[in-house]
């Protein structure tokens, strides 16, 4: 099933993203590290200072025009493995009225 | 020449705790040898300069350097990842909030037991009720948190409670890490082996643990390896994954590695971090498989274990160029198999004779030989040396 739209996502405790000049941004965090590439790297990028999966979606299709109906799912399935491996938060929203 | 991922830097020897299962050699090092900030600051930017991403503020005890923040600023500034592994003696709500605007990343707690009496008497001070404040300030912020429990024979049979304990404290991980025979660690071996029962218990307990608390906390568990058939992947290979700097700068593979005679290790004070890691010649000593005599040398698992441990191999045989003798192809590996038959024989005795053990306390030598002389020399010297409370 596919996450709400205003579920709010946010780096896990102790998680930073370190940009490296010419190189793959680098995920540090207690005794790992993950070298992120290509779509991999803009996600977490935009996550970093924190954004709802629907503000992420949609910069995501902003930044990548080309990319077309595949990319939510995609960007979902990735989101849930950096949750398994505890590298994001994800936050369901709570309260406020429609 | 791949770089190190960590460079485990220790600031000083200086410890307010006397943990019988130290890792740190025998003969520590002096306060007036310590590396200045600025040697560390300067470190940290050839580290970072050399590929390394993480660095890792230990020691003895880190909070002893009243320079850590700018130590760890250093850390921040040259983008290494900055992981304190403390005692948390010494540790303020105030110190602990202007480290991690200093850019701290990481605290690892360590625990010595779930209750005062037991934990104090590891730690050879009164230490626990400390570490309890300092957890919950930890917990309140914002900061990934480790607790780190040292396990042997003494607290493996409250392994289920101690894994318990932990949680409660709150961190996102757990590392339950079994004493490994170096250092002060293996003047106590007799005392804090575990027998083959509590150790095939403790790997059913930690799984169990593991399912439990998978959503809460993660559990990394090393296991001891005088009851393992294969050796462990020591550190990664030597000189792999990690690089060592000890408190006078002395750059190492790891915290043993200064028992192998005839190496002779550099320091930062006078070569280039890069050189030390790329060229020096004990740092090459053992990488690759030239060195590697039978039966390594023809093992298919030599890419896998790298033949185990040098220092281990070394302390258990006299050369460090044999296999580990945890290895089951170790000629030598009955050696280590009688060695754990005869350390918990001994312990069953005493404790079935009511002797309390006699820990060899982790104590600063003036000079060499002073250990061996000074020393307490009766059990009860040894209890008795422990209950100071501890200070900073």
């Amino acid at each position: 099933m596919m996450f709400a739209p205003n579920v709010k996502l946010a780096l896990a405790i102790g998680c930073r993203l370190r940009e490296v000049e010419g190189q793959p941004p680098i995920l540090l965090m207690p005794e790992a590290v993950v070298r992120l590439h290509g779509a991999g790297a803009e996600i977490v990028r935009r996550i970093g200072s924190g954004r709802t999966f629907a503000e992420l979606l949609g910069e995501l299709h902003a930044a990548f025009p080309g990319a077309g109906d595949r990319l939510d799912q995609d960007t979902e399935e990735f989101l849930r493995r950096l949750h398994e491996k505890r590298i994001i938060e994800i936050t369901a929203c709570t309260g406020g009225a429609k | 020449m791949k770089a190190p991922l960590s460079i485990i830097c220790e600031l000083t020897h200086r410890c307010p705790l006397r943990c019988v299962y130290c890792s740190n050699p025998l003969e520590l090092t002096a306060r007036g040898l310590e590396l200045t900030t600025a040697e560390w600051a300067a470190t940290m930017e050839q580290a970072a300069e050399l590929g390394i991403l993480h660095a890792h503020f230990t020691g003895g005890e880190p909070l002893a350097r009243p320079d850590l923040n700018a130590i760890v600023a250093a850390a921040r500034q040259a983008g290494l990842y900055s992981n304190l592994i403390t005692s948390g003696i010494g540790m303020t709500e105030a110190r602990l909030d202007s480290l991690l605007e200093a850019g701290l990343d990481h605290v690892q707690l360590s625990f010595q037991g779930g209750d005062e009496l037991r934990a104090d008497e590891i730690a050879g001070a009164r230490a626990h009720d400390h570490k309890l404040k300092v957890a919950e300030w930890i917990r309140s912020r914002r900061v990934a948190f480790t607790v780190n429990l040292v396990v042997h024979r003494r607290n493996l049979d409250e392994l289920a409670e101690l894994i318990a304990f932990c949680a409660s404290l709150g961190p996102q991980r757990l590392e339950i890490a079994n004493v490994q025979y170096y250092g002060w660690a293996l003047e106590n071996r007799t005392a804090l082996m575990p027998t083959r029962e509590q150790m095939e218990r403790s790997v059913r307990i930690v799984e169990s643990a593991k399912q439990a608390l998978a959503e809460k906390l993660r559990i990394d568990f090393v296991p001891p390896d005088y009851y393992a058939s294969q050796p462990k992947a020591c550190m990664g290979g030597w000189a792999s994954q990690t690089l060592i700097i000890d408190p006078g700068g002395r750059a190492l593979p790891c915290h043993a590695a200064g028992v192998i005679p005839g190496l002779n290790f550099d320091s930062v004070r006078q070569k280039p971090l890069r050189w030390i890691w790329t060229d020096s010649p004990a740092m090459n000593q053992y990488r690759g498989d030239d060195w590697m005599v039978e039966p390594c040398r023809s093992c298919p698992r030599k890419t896998v274990d790298f033949g185990g441990c040098r220092c281990q191999a070394y302390l258990l045989t006299g050369n460090a160029t044999n296999a580990d003798p945890v290895c089951m192809l170790s000629p030598h590996h009955d050696l280590v198999k009688s060695i754990a038959a005869a350390e918990t024989s001994i312990s069953r005795c005493a404790e079935a004779d009511g002797k309390s053990p006699g820990w060899v306390y982790r104590i600063f030598n003036l000079s060499p030989g002073a250990r061996k002389a000074d020393a307490p020399q009766t059990n009860q010297d040894r209890t008795e040396a422990c209950k100071q409370p501890a200070t900073a």
